[in-house]
């Protein structure tokens, strides 16, 4: 599934050397994320985080059949496998049953339950289960718009009663911006391209000598963007006459 | 065949010493070593009802250290999220254990289908290829990880899963297991019947 937005074209030109640049956006269906909720325990017995997300995850187009929107897999609720003992953060004992707990959850965004079946109502759980666990809830952005925020709080329960419930926690979630390019020729032999869109989020720069229907388009450069959504390529206009740019998502 | 016959009862003790000593020799020296897995609902912890299933064949090379991973999987009953190796349980087949492999999943491993294959070669010298928490809570280095991984392949305490959309916790799984090679498998036969025709003549 495949979004596209209008082109925008820039021309520029130096000496007999005609640089075109030409970008539009693709929201690719394929997302790799690297956030994760490790849970372990205070000194105390209570129920924690290892860390708080510090920042909104990113997230892409829906890859799943009938899940629209934004959605991901790939922020796992994991137990922890690492002691932090200078910050107070422990491993779990074997004999703990973990719950989610759904405490409150932005307009635009939901969470589904643990069989996928329909959204999770406030004060609902999601069976997490017993140490060693790693489970997968589906984060879904419904409707949302790109650069804005969106936060689900939980708090985590332990059915066994071996610790107290974790402080409530909360993970935002933000729509991918579509990509968008920018360009300046830093000198006579090269050009600055810049990719712009959501912060942390892998784009794929692309470029080909005509914006024909056919046109060959050529991978260039693959990054992905710093905490401002950016990154740029320097790219080599020696002897060329004109060149043309998209970003699309991987 | 014949000639295991007509050998002497010392002849065939021999051949059976013979086939066990290179059969050692080849599992203290093989490179390559292979694995499967069936993986199944029932299979999961908790088990499961889910009429899926799944095939996975690995190859670990100890000389290149490489871990190559083919699997094929269909009739899930929610569309895939994740799919790692998981390691090292407590106990052979049995029980759960944290995220060995890359996160949150296998790199470019299909998500969003109910069906599929998939493959991959991972480097095992590579933090890339790990769960960075599995690196850190097993030595620290790559290879003190890999010695870690390894050891719980051959000790059967690691899983491959498949992570779904009605079954956050694992929809399929399946624990890997040796594959003997072909030539330690006709040596061993050769040996056991080395072994059962002199006990038949004696």
């Amino acid at each position: 599934m495949k979004d596209l937005t209008p082109p925008r074209r820039v021309i520029r030109s130096i000496a007999t050397r005609i640089i075109t640049v030409f970008t539009f956006c693709v929201i690719s269906v394929t997302a790799v994320a690297e956030d994760e909720v490790d849970i372990g325990c205070s000194s105390a017995n209570m129920l924690k985080l290892a860390a708080p997300f510090e920042e909104a995850i990113v997230l892409r187009r829906s890859p799943f059949p009938g899940i629209t929107g934004y959605a991901t897999g790939e922020v796992g609720v994991h137990s922890a496998q690492i002691e932090e003992p200078t910050n107070d953060f422990f491993l779990l004992s074997g004999s703990a049953d973990l719950r989610l707990i759904l405490v409150a959850k932005d307009p635009g965004i939901e969470v589904w339950n643990d069989h996928g079946s329909a959204y999770m109502e406030i004060g609902e759980t999601f069976y997490v289960g017993q140490p060693a666990f790693d489970t997968h809830p589906v984060w879904n952005i419904v409707s949302g718009v790109p650069g804005q925020n969106y936060t689900i709080t939980m708090r985590i329960h332990d059915v066994s009663g071996t610790y107290t419930d974790s402080e409530p926690f909360e993970i935002t979630f933000t729509p991918v911006a579509p990509p968008s390019v920018s360009i300046a020729l830093t000198n006579s032999n090269e050009a600055s391209v810049t990719v712009s869109g959501s912060h942390g989020t892998e784009y794929i720069l692309q470029a080909a000598n005509s914006n024909a229907p056919a046109a060959a388009w050529q991978s260039v450069a693959t990054n992905t963007t710093d905490s401002e959504g950016i990154w740029t390529h320097i790219e080599s206009v020696n002897g060329q006459t004109q060149r043309f740019f998209r970003a699309v998502l991987p | 065949m014949k000639l295991i016959v007509s050998s002497s009862s010392r002849a065939l003790r021999l051949l059976a010493l013979a086939s066990s000593a290179i059969i050692l020799a080849q599992g203290t020296n093989a490179s390559i070593l292979e694995y499967q897995a069936n993986l199944t609902g029932p299979g999961e912890s908790p088990a499961n009802g889910s009429p899926g299933t799944g095939f996975a064949d690995f190859f670990y090379n100890n000389t290149a250290h490489t871990l190559s991973l083919s699997v094929t999987f269909s009739g899930l009953t929610g569309t895939t999220t994740a799919s790692h190796i998981h390691a090292a349980t407590s106990a052979p087949f049995t029980g759960t254990a944290g995220v060995a492999t890359t996160t949150p999943y296998f790199t470019g491993f299909p998500i969003g289908v109910t069906s599929g294959s998939y493959s991959i070669t991972l480097d095992l010298t590579q933090s890339s290829s790990y769960n960075p928490s599995y690196i850190t809570a097993n030595g620290g280095t790559t290879a003190s990880a890999e010695i870690a991984l390894t050891s719980a392949i051959a000790a059967n305490e690691a899983y491959l899963n498949i992570h779904t959309t009605t079954f956050g916790g694992g929809e399929i799984r399946g624990f890997l297991v040796a594959v003997p090679e072909p030539t330690s498998l006709s040596l061993a036969a050769l040996g056991g019947l080395a072994l059962f025709l002199k006990k038949r003549r004696s």
